[in-house]
């Protein structure tokens, strides 16, 4: 008779994901300006009914800016997430269900890797390949197979030695079949919080980047630069820090909201 | 029997989980007394409240489960009007305690002779060279040898049945007039296991130390103590001479009790013999 | 000792691997170093000529290990746009991130632990419930974010601060200091609540253990047992995420140090990216990479002074 708590987490984290992804959505069909039309007139206007979220000092307006730069967000992160998991995934399935040196050579390379910072080894890779939005992509997705195949791995690791696993290779299902019909779906609540953390840090990272203006660059709208373009005039229309700041964090606190609320599902 | 020689004395003892609606009742209106000096066996399976009951009296239950009514009396005081500080004076002074799993009731960071020596350290105001003189007195006394060396080791470099002992050194360090041993040779092996209940023993012959001692297991109440509570769903079911309910259970449910011992025979048997 | 030695081998591994793989990718993939450094004007032979001169045309190996002797010998090459060497470049740079760091971290502490056993002793009750709302929001606020907040509250409202006029350290090292105080908040914040959150669920899990109640039954107040008892064995796992949270924090302070203009090491690879002045962004990554690497080993190690599980095993 335990007493069933409500998973919070899950609920508040997927209600934000939602109406994130509707507002992002929609701007890639409409927005109520043309993000890159400057009304000279409207220069650094306050937050008002015309321009919810205000102008920034050409005039543009900020709220169809937002809804663009949460696109492009949205896409790295997402694009990300599905390339780096995924490669993370598989490498970590096979070394994990079948072990042996590579297994143990991939995992001494995944630990030191995993020791280091996110945007350290992103930024590696952009020294080298170059600003620009796909670079940052290749660059994370990279930076993120790590993490993925060390919980993937672990879950392999212990999966492989349950009895329905042995159960249906006796009856004669293939490595391949048992791998990723048996027992990927148990593995499936540690992967799934796992790659809204990435989306979370991918997020992050990817505003952090294009704030250096070393990340997406123009004409692609972005949410970090939009904040380091709001700095200089900061006192006079704090709006254009804010809201995209505020879109930043929603998208970021909804992934790691609904992190926590997966793995609260999948009861670990 | 004379007031004042009373050692505990619980009376009408209820205790609840609070983390279901409407609470759990786990221990419904549990009575017993024991003397000085003497050795009161609780038996019962899991789930029997024996351990709830044993906790109780420190008032040691976690947070999602409390005492909803009763009385404790402990050399005739009341300790259910005790305020928190109070208690601490209490428990590991006058009251000790031992736990069924030697290999995680001690801290793993604190080394053997420190665990040993807390009691004293919180209830005298001894120095500290005579509190680790002490420490190693109740060492030995516990059965360890080396104690001067085992003083500076960690719990993790001992075995099972050491620990045990320490945990027993660590009660015994303050001379308590109450010791409750909750399931305490569980977790040990056979051998090491009638080691401990000699230990224990001899503790009550030396000191006349009262020892609540609380099992599963009926063989190893019989070989300790002289009275026994059988304890089923929260309910004493019998209470008496070890000896009376052994041979003649009076309920249904003592009998079963025994019919599961399986080596019921062999420590009879062993018994006679030794 | 056998801790030690397998912990150092590690070390000298994961160096050397670490610092192959930054100078295998600065000088395969970018193309032709001698050609970056002369320019599109230079002739072929002008090309050819520096890549003879700088060894360009010896296997990968031979020239790894030319460079890593120079690395440790303090020479870590010449920057193509500013023409000096990339050791100069960097000296003055190190002690402000270094500051910068330890102030962040030092403020990590201060704030984390404290919070950490305050919201696990009230596990469940409303200051706990609203502090961990607070922590979860205050996590997802990256801290360039928190620091553009910052300048715009205590910097331009307040007028605690001046934002932009960093004071250097051979000017006022008080003032060097207080400036980094903000920037060293911003750092800090997100990575302090992700410290409560850990430290909180590391003092539960503890709570539940059988010594804590060993610990209440010999007598122990619930002061001595947080203190005495349940916080060293909480803070063992909590000693990893702090030397993780060190080399976050250098990783961090590249950002942050754009967002109050301080002049470190941060600011100068975000230049030498930009100007694809190879050199320099080597030297920088390999450097904060063997501090990392360094951090890690000093608390494998420190957690093997605390933890008599794997002192004794020595």
């Amino acid at each position: 008779m335990k007493k069933h708590q409500k998973n919070y987490n899950f609920m508040i984290g997927a209600g934000i994901a939602f109406f994130m992804f509707i507002f992002l959505l929609a701007g890639y069909f409409f927005t109520p300006y043309d993000p890159d039309g400057m009304d000279g007139g409207a220069k650094m206007a306050a937050p008002s009914l015309f321009h919810l979220f205000g102008c920034d000092h050409f005039g543009r307006d900020v709220f169809s800016r937002v809804m663009k730069g949460m696109g492009t967000t949205f896409f790295v992160a997402a694009s990300t997430v599905v390339l780096g998991g995924g490669a993370g995934i598989l490498i970590g399935a096979f070394t994990g269900y079948f072990g042996g040196w590579v297994d143990e050579v991939l995992m001494r390379f995944n630990d030191a890797a995993a020791s280091f910072p996110h945007i350290l080894l992103a930024l590696v890779f952009i020294a080298i390949l170059g600003p620009g939005k796909y670079n940052v992509i290749f660059a994370l997705a990279i930076v993120f197979i790590p993490n993925f195949a060390r919980i993937t791995r672990s879950e392999f690791l212990s999966q492989r030695e349950m009895d329905y696993v042995k159960s249906a290779r006796l009856m004669g299902a293939s490595h391949l079949r048992i791998m990723f019909i048996h027992i990927f779906p148990n593995a499936l609540p540690s992967v799934l919080s796992m790659a809204a953390i990435g989306f979370n840090n991918a997020v992050l990272a990817e505003a952090g980047m294009s704030y250096l203006g070393i990340g997406v660059q123009p004409p692609d709208a972005s949410l970090g630069r939009m904040l380091s373009e709001s700095q200089t005039y900061l006192l006079n229309a704090p709006w254009c820090a804010i809201f995209p700041g505020l879109a930043v964090i929603l998208l970021a606190l909804a992934f790691s909201l609904l992190s926590d609320g997966i793995l609260k599902k999948g009861g670990r | 029997m004379q007031n004042g020689r009373k050692l505990l004395e619980v009376k009408d003892l209820n205790i609840e989980f609070y983390d279901t609606t409407p609470p759990e009742r786990v221990v419904k209106g549990v009575s017993f007394s024991m003397e000085k000096g003497e050795i009161l066996g609780i038996v019962g399976e899991s789930g029997s409240g024996k351990t709830q009951t044993a906790l109780s009296i420190l008032r040691l239950l976690k947070s999602n489960s409390g005492i909803s009514g009763g009385q404790i009396l402990f050399k005739d005081r009341d300790l259910g009007l005790y305020s928190e500080q109070e208690l601490e004076q209490v428990r590991g002074g006058e009251i000790a305690m031992i736990f069924q799993e030697p290999m995680t009731s001690l801290n793993p960071v604190l080394t053997v002779g420190s665990q040993i020596e807390e009691g004293l350290s919180l209830h005298t105001k001894l120095s500290a060279e005579e509190r680790k003189r002490r420490a190693i007195l109740a060492m030995e006394e516990a059965g360890l040898q080396r104690a001067e060396e085992l003083y500076q080791k960690y719990p993790h470099q001992l075995s099972g049945g050491m620990r045990q002992r320490v945990m027993i050194a660590a009660a015994l360090v303050t001379e308590p007039d109450l010791l409750i041993a909750d399931e305490p040779t569980t977790a040990l092996d056979v051998t090491i296991q009638a080691q401990i209940l000699e230990l224990l023993k001899e503790i009550n012959r030396k000191h006349g130390t009262g020892i609540l001692f609380i099992s599963h297991d009926l063989a190893v109440i019989r070989r300790l103590c002289r009275r026994v509570l059988v304890m089923n769903e929260g309910r004493v079911e019998e209470a008496g001479e070890v000896e009376m309910v052994f041979e003649h259970p009076e309920k249904e449910y003592t009998r079963k009790l025994l019919a599961a011992i399986p080596n019921r025979r062999e420590s009879l048997r062993r018994r006679r013999h030794g | 000792m056998k801790y030690m030695m397998k912990k150092t081998g590690t070390l000298i591994i994961t160096l050397l691997i670490v610092s192959f793989l930054s100078f295998l990718a600065f000088n395969v993939i970018p193309g032709d170093a001698a050609r970056s450094k002369l320019g599109t004007e230079a002739t072929q032979e002008q090309v050819e000529a520096l890549q003879t001169e700088m060894g360009l045309n010896e296997p990968i190996l031979v020239q790894y290990g030319r460079w890593l002797r120079d690395f440790v010998t303090g020479d870590l090459g010449e920057s193509f746009s500013y023409s000096m060497p990339v050791w100069e470049l960097l000296r003055d740079k190190i002690p402000i991130t270094a500051a910068l760091t330890a102030i962040s971290f030092f403020l990590i502490l201060l704030l984390s632990v404290p919070l950490g056993i305050f919201t696990a002793q009230r596990e469940g009750k409303w200051p706990d419930r609203a502090l961990m709302v607070l922590d979860q929001i205050a996590m997802s606020v990256p801290g360039f974010f928190w620091g553009i907040l910052i300048t715009l509250l205590f910097g331009l409202i307040l007028k605690w601060f001046t934002p932009g006029a960093y004071v250097p350290i051979t000017e006022s090292f008080g003032g060097f200091l207080s400036y980094l105080i903000a920037p060293g908040a911003a750092i800090a914040l997100p990575r302090c609540a992700m410290g409560v959150k850990i430290l909180r669920s590391s003092v539960l899990a503890q709570m539940e253990k059988d010594y804590v109640r060993t610990a209440y039954a010999r007598g122990n107040g619930r002061r001595r047992v947080m203190y005495r008892h349940v916080l060293k064995n909480a803070l063992l796992p909590v000693l990893t995420f702090w030397g993780m949270t060190i080399a976050d924090i250098v990783a961090n302070s590249i950002i942050i140090e754009q967002v109050f203009t301080i002049p470190g090491m941060g600011s100068l690879l975000i230049t030498s990216i930009s100007n694809r002045d190879y050199p320099v962004a080597l030297g920088i990554i390999v450097l904060i990479a063997f501090f990392v690497i360094a951090v890690n080993f000093l608390v494998d190690i420190l957690y093997g002074r605390i933890d008599p599980r794997i002192r004794v095993e020595q």
